[in-house]
């Protein structure tokens, strides 16, 4: 992240924090796409959390640490907006099943969906914490830092969504292939 | 059992999969409600320093008061804005109207300049100007008054909404609203985290108000965005405290719901005697008959 230009921005200098909407907002947008399960609403948080981000500048200590500040203003924004989601939408996939040799992109998508009905499942803070480890790569300590919880809470948050996902997966492979017709080994 | 690499090929394929570009519209529009929206402005001392007395507006609903109809901004003493009676003193001059002002915070006030609420502040009332004090009606819930260079130092509001929990705001406002000073003043010491003085009653502009001060946690780190907002005005401006920041809260009984003074009530670092000079402020308050 450019310093000076989280300064810059500090400051009330619009142009630069356009700049550093252009720089962040893909990331942040693919963090609360992630939590959220909606790109709708995840639009709706983004924008939210930037303007948040806009007015609060001048409060953030350190420039260095603009990139962390502004995922717990993301993180809170989708803990905000969450309840405004469409409960019960339904996933809606085309699946490929007129070609047999396409098993494996068939067992892909059926993977996923089971993923994401489970994660979609799961509390909203035992999903940032998973999204911010497992898609924006930090540490555990440094998720449990960053949204002010402790380490083993976070620890404990990311155990029960691991948990969760793999169940829910272990089940889908159980489950008779409609492709193939085969049983479960 | 499925073999555990098979599972995290499958976590990752299924979490990556996706867009992440942002739609432009959504950036354009956040770029444009940028451009109305102030910044929070604490005040200027170091961020390091943890007994940081001050208040912070949040101005989050600035298109709504930009909205707001201005009254004209008077200066005394510029050519042409003032006639007549200006260019003699009297001991007791003729309030002049308070700017009213949106985007521009640092409309700075005539040193000993008597000043007087007008629309859309539904409460008139007066006060004597100190020297590079800035001020601003920001629509018909609130007047402020700041220091140079601080977001404001005391405050004029009405219809206080208390927030269930200052430090997660996102839980949203009490309800019913409370509308009364015993309830507001009740609702505030519920909240968690909030300290709170015994009320005294006092005198401002010849009125009878009850004070309290409000304090909240050394630290609000694990706040949401980092803030302590006791409550908020009906068009999104908080109030907030915490983090070594403690104001004075005065509740004047005007008309259906009370007319709440808030203030600093220590000396930020860098403005020295700031709480004697809005002392003198809230001693020169007068209030026009009927309002």
């Amino acid at each position: 992240m450019d310093r000076d230009l989280v300064e810059r921005a500090r400051t009330g200098d619009q142009l630069a924090f356009a700049d550093l909407v252009h720089q962040t907002s893909d990331t942040l947008y693919g963090i609360a796409r992630r939590i959220l399960r909606d790109p709708e609403l995840a639009e709706d948080v983004l924008q939210t959390a930037l303007v948040t981000i806009w007015r609060k500048l001048p409060h953030l200590r350190e420039a260095e640490r603009f990139e962390g500040w502004a995922y717990r203003i993301l993180v809170n924004a989708c803990y905000a907006e969450a309840p405004r989601s469409r409960r019960g939408m339904a996933i809606v996939r085309e699946l490929p099943v007129d070609r047999a040799d396409q098993a494996d992109d068939l067992r892909t998508l059926l993977d996923r969906d089971e993923l994401e009905r489970a994660f979609r499942r799961l509390p909203l803070d035992q999903r940032a914490v998973f999204v911010l480890h497992h898609h924006v790569g930090l540490p555990l300590v440094a998720v449990a830092e960053l949204l002010g919880i402790p380490d083993g809470t976070a620890r404990s948050r990311l155990h029960y969504a691991t948990r969760a996902l793999r169940v829910a997966f272990d089940e889908g492979r159980a489950t008779v292939n409609p492709l193939r017709g085969e049983q479960p080994a | 059992m499925i073999d555990d690499r098979e599972f995290q090929r499958a976590t990752t394929d299924w979490l990556e999969t996706g867009s992440d570009r942002t739609p432009p519209h959504a950036i354009d529009a956040v770029l444009l409600a940028v451009r109305s929206t102030r910044q929070d402005r604490p005040l200027p001392v170091p961020w390091s320093t943890p007994q940081m007395p001050h208040i912070v507006r949040y101005l989050i609903a600035a298109a709504a008061i930009v909205a707001i109809s201005f009254a004209a901004l008077n200066i005394a003493g510029l050519p042409g804005n003032v006639a007549g009676p200006a260019a003699t003193p009297t001991p007791t001059p003729t309030p002049i109207a308070l700017p009213v002002s949106t985007d521009t915070p640092t409309s700075t006030l005539s040193p000993g300049t008597r000043y007087t609420t007008v629309d859309p502040f539904p409460v008139r009332m007066s006060f004597q100007s100190p020297v590079g004090f800035i001020g601003q009606i920001g629509g018909p819930y609130a007047v402020w008054l700041g220091a140079p260079n601080t977001s404001s130092s005391l405050g004029f509001e009405l219809s206080p909404q208390p927030f269930k929990d200052p430090c997660k705001t996102e839980q949203g406002t009490i309800t019913p609203v409370p509308t009364t000073t015993a309830a507001i003043i009740a609702a505030l010491s519920n909240q968690p985290g909030v300290v709170l003085t015994t009320p005294k009653t006092t005198t401002i502009g010849g009125r009878q108000a009850t004070m309290v001060t409000i304090s909240g946690p050394s630290s609000t780190a694990n706040c949401t965005d980092q803030g302590f907002s006791f409550w908020k005005l009906p068009l999104g401006a908080t109030e907030e405290v915490g983090g070594g920041m403690t104001a004075d809260l005065f509740f004047i009984e005007d008309g259906a719901t009370p007319l709440v003074i808030v203030a600093d009530s220590r000396d930020p670092i860098g403005t020295p005697n700031l709480r004697a000079t809005i002392q003198q402020v809230l001693d020169s308050i007068q209030f026009a008959s009927g309002g």
